[in-house]
């Protein structure tokens, strides 16, 4: 999808037992969709920057969702039951959600693992691609670009770089 | 990685920012580890399993085949690399 298209409708159980959909997140000003799985060491390696950029902007009425679409046939560790144990150990304050189907993951074009998606509160795409320029070492990030657009969004700007080329491990298609 | 596209069937993945990352986690992998094991599979998994998941590993060759690129993006069959394939990922009716 492009900047400025509409977040894909989506239904889809979390491992907190629950169904989430776009209502699910009535009342949030901004929407970050990160595309994840279990086993990728790119998402090991972001998962405590994700969580602690959930917490640090979750008073400013940001949401986050990660989404989970690896066939899970081929990698059994992205199936709903590992996923529920990660979300658990991690202490992921986010739902945790299975596209089983991928289609919002396709709908949405992603690609890789992580990749991040930010709607606005008309849930249009403001902010596609990386969390951050090193996956790595986190003190050798030099480009913050999550972080930077949720704050631009936050303060109703616009982001300077609304587009990054995200990196990771290619998602595992069906 | 040169010789190894130069002289086999695949190219590199199209996206040189993504090579790039790619290559790098290579690179930091022989450094830490000893060998060219892939960045998108865990090490420790991948030390256990021999040499199948040294770049360039073993289910590169599948990978590729059903989805035009292998799982770290690195390289990508000639059609995939050339645009004709949707970058999101296979066909969803092949």
């Amino acid at each position: 999808m492009k900047l400025n298209d509409a977040c894909p409708a989506f239904e889809l159980p979390g491992t907190d037992g629950k169904i989430h959909t776009l209502a699910s997140f009535d009342g949030k000003k901004l929407l970050c969709v990160i595309v994840s799985c279990n086993h990728c060491p790119y998402v090991v390696a972001y998962e405590e920057r994700m969580v602690a950029l959930a917490k640090a902007r979750a008073a400013d009425a940001v949401a986050f969702m990660a989404v989970n679409a690896n066939d899970a046939t081929r990698y059994p560790d992205d199936a709903m039951e590992p996923m529920t144990a990660r979300a658990k150990d991690r202490g992921f304050p986010f739902p945790y959600v299975r596209d089983d189907s991928q289609a919002f993951v396709r709908a949405l074009g992603a690609r890789f693992t992580p990749e991040v998606f930010v709607f606005d509160a008309d849930r249009t795409l403001r902010y596609h691609g990386r969390i951050d320029d090193n996956h790595r070492d986190p003190a050798r990030v030099t480009s913050r670009d999550l972080e930077n657009a949720l704050a631009a969004l936050v303060a109703g700007e616009a982001p300077a770089t609304p587009e990054t080329v995200a990196f990771g491990c290619s998602i595992k298609w069906k | 990685m040169r010789s190894y596209v130069e002289r086999g069937p695949y190219a590199l993945y199209p996206e040189p920012e993504v090579t790039e990352n790619v290559i790098v986690g290579l690179v930091h992998n022989l450094a830490e580890h000893g060998k060219m094991y892939c960045p998108c599979a865990d090490v420790e998994s991948s030390k256990a399993r021999g040499h199948e998941m040294v770049c360039p590993c073993t289910p590169h060759h599948d990978d590729i085949k059903r989805q035009g690129y292998c799982d770290c993006a690195l390289f990508a069959s000639r059609e995939f690399a050339a645009g004709s394939c949707d970058k999101s990922g296979p066909d969803e009716t092949e």
